[in-house]
């Protein structure tokens, strides 16, 4: 329904939730976490696929004759991302269908994400989608900003010493140099964001967590729009000037379906040719 | 025979401390007897104190700092593992216990294990058994059957020569050198660098 209101300006990123007491609010346990987003993802895929489906599983009543509606927009489903901090059973998951792949990034040092994404590159591969090197990669990341450095690490010491994640643990230096974490200028976001793919590989989307720590609404603002002006144009350039021809974007909805309008003019050719 | 190597775990917490001396006395008899069986064998001591705001941290962050995880992989890549802790209201510290709070799931299985503790008196002697000993059991390492426990008297007060202490450290060092001799290491499978293939995945519902 979503796809349709927004004319197809739908991407689904799926996470499963990383804390026992989420589950139970859908009748769910935590144990069963993969397996779950294994069974449901598959199903999801059929119902979006297929007009009319027989279904069967283990975490839900099975379905008969059963069609889903609204039918995705022109036929095309959403582009999928599959998020994960740590699970090699997610990026096995999105290197399966060849969907793309959001390393969670922000909680935990580089040297794990390296090891997750070049688990998703190399299955990609494997599984027969493209190089290893085209595989979809999105990455977290969370910045605190302001015009200059040293207000900006001021103003966010008290929130960062206080936040519900990292708060009375690591100091926020140390915090900075083992993860994502930038506070300081424009310039320091745009320096250390860019470094991304020199571990990673070239990739396609970059999410910034800008309303952490406990902002006030009125600062979040203020953060969007430091982003908005002087981060994301510069990061655009840049990354597109660096990006090698043969990676790809990241699918859209007119990508989507301009390749699935290939695939059936195909084959009406060869039918064409047959008769 | 390669070298083997051993980490020594210390949660005591002066300097200097009785509970690293235990350690250092079960490290030195340990690789005494190993080097007199023709093995060849060296020995990394972490102290827990060094990672104390580390080990809180991971706690917190769900991560290790680089310093920590150099502790860690010393501890998981050893061939076998000498621990000890302080006694505190009747059981380890909980430095100690953070330790190996924060490692992997699995991380010590099969791990030849020789177990030590200090305290005032040796009131607090059966701690060992009653606290350490079923840690380790959780954990699925491999531990002497000879535990070590130091009192104050050991250390050569009261009139005693030590001499109690030295042979129980002796008896635990042969029975860690065994469990090492035995140790046929196995590289566990890398979740990262050997996935479940996802057909797998999907078959298991």
């Amino acid at each position: 329904m979503l796809q349709h209101l927004a004319d197809g300006r739908v991407d689904l990123m799926m996470g499963r939730g990383n804390t026992g007491p989420v589950y139970p609010w859908f009748g769910q346990d935590i144990r069963d976490g993969i397996p779950l987003a294994i069974e449901n993802y598959a199903l999801l895929r059929r119902l979006w696929r297929e007009d009319v489906v027989d279904w069967e599983g283990r975490f839900r009543t099975p379905l008969q004759s059963f069609t889903s509606t609204p039918r995705p927009l022109d036929g095309v489903p959403p582009f999928v991302w599959h998020g994960s901090i740590r699970s090699p059973e997610i990026a096995e998951q999105a290197a399966y269908y060849g969907d793309g792949f959001f390393a969670n990034h922000i909680f935990w040092p580089k040297e794990h994400f390296v090891r997750l994404i070049n688990l998703y590159r190399r299955r990609f591969e494997h599984y027969g989608h493209g190089a290893a090197d085209r595989a979809i990669v999105g990455l977290g990341g969370q910045v605190f900003v302001r015009r200059n450095s040293q207000d900006a690490v001021r103003e966010f010491r008290p929130y960062f010493d206080n936040a519900p994640v990292y708060g009375h643990g690591p100091s926020l230096e140390e915090f900075t140099e083992q993860t994502p974490l930038t506070v300081g200028s424009p310039q320091e976001v745009i320096d250390k964001t860019l470094k991304f793919r020199e571990y990673f590989g070239d990739y396609q989307r970059q999410l910034f967590l800008m309303d952490h720590a406990g902002l006030p609404l009125k600062t979040v603002l203020e953060q969007l729009d430091l982003l908005g002006e002087e981060v994301v144009p510069v990061l655009r350039k840049e990354l597109d000037a660096l990006r090698p021809a043969h990676v790809p974007e990241a699918p859209t909805h007119a990508s989507l379906k301009a390749a699935a309008d290939l695939v059936t003019a195909r084959e009406a050719h060869a039918e064409e040719m047959v008769r | 025979m390669s070298s083997r190597k051993l980490a020594v775990v210390s949660a005591g917490l002066r300097v200097p401390s009785s509970t690293r001396l235990l350690a250092d006395q079960l490290a030195a008899a340990t690789l005494r007897v190993l080097r007199e069986q023709g093995v060849e064998a060296s020995s990394d001591v972490i102290e827990l104190r060094d990672h104390a705001h580390d080990l809180t941290n991971n706690l917190l962050t769900g991560f290790p700092s680089a310093t920590l995880r150099g502790a860690i992989d010393t501890v998981v890549e050893a061939d076998g593992l000498i621990v000890v802790s302080p006694i505190f209201n009747a059981s380890y510290s909980g430095l100690f216990k953070t330790f190996f709070d924060v490692l992997d799931a699995g991380s010590l299985a099969g791990k030849p294990v020789l177990m030590g503790a200090t305290g005032g008196t040796a009131r607090h002697s059966l701690a060992l058994e009653h606290a350490l000993r079923p840690l380790f059991a959780y954990l699925r390492s491999i531990v002497a059957p000879t535990a070590v426990f130091a009192a104050s008297e050991d250390w050569g007060t009261d009139g005693g020569d030590g001499r109690a202490l030295r042979e129980r450290i002796d008896r635990a060092a042969h029975e860690l050198a065994r469990l090492i001799g035995d140790r046929h290491p196995d590289s566990p499978l890398d979740p990262f660098d050997a996935p479940t293939p996802f057909e797998q995945l999907l078959a298991a519902r």
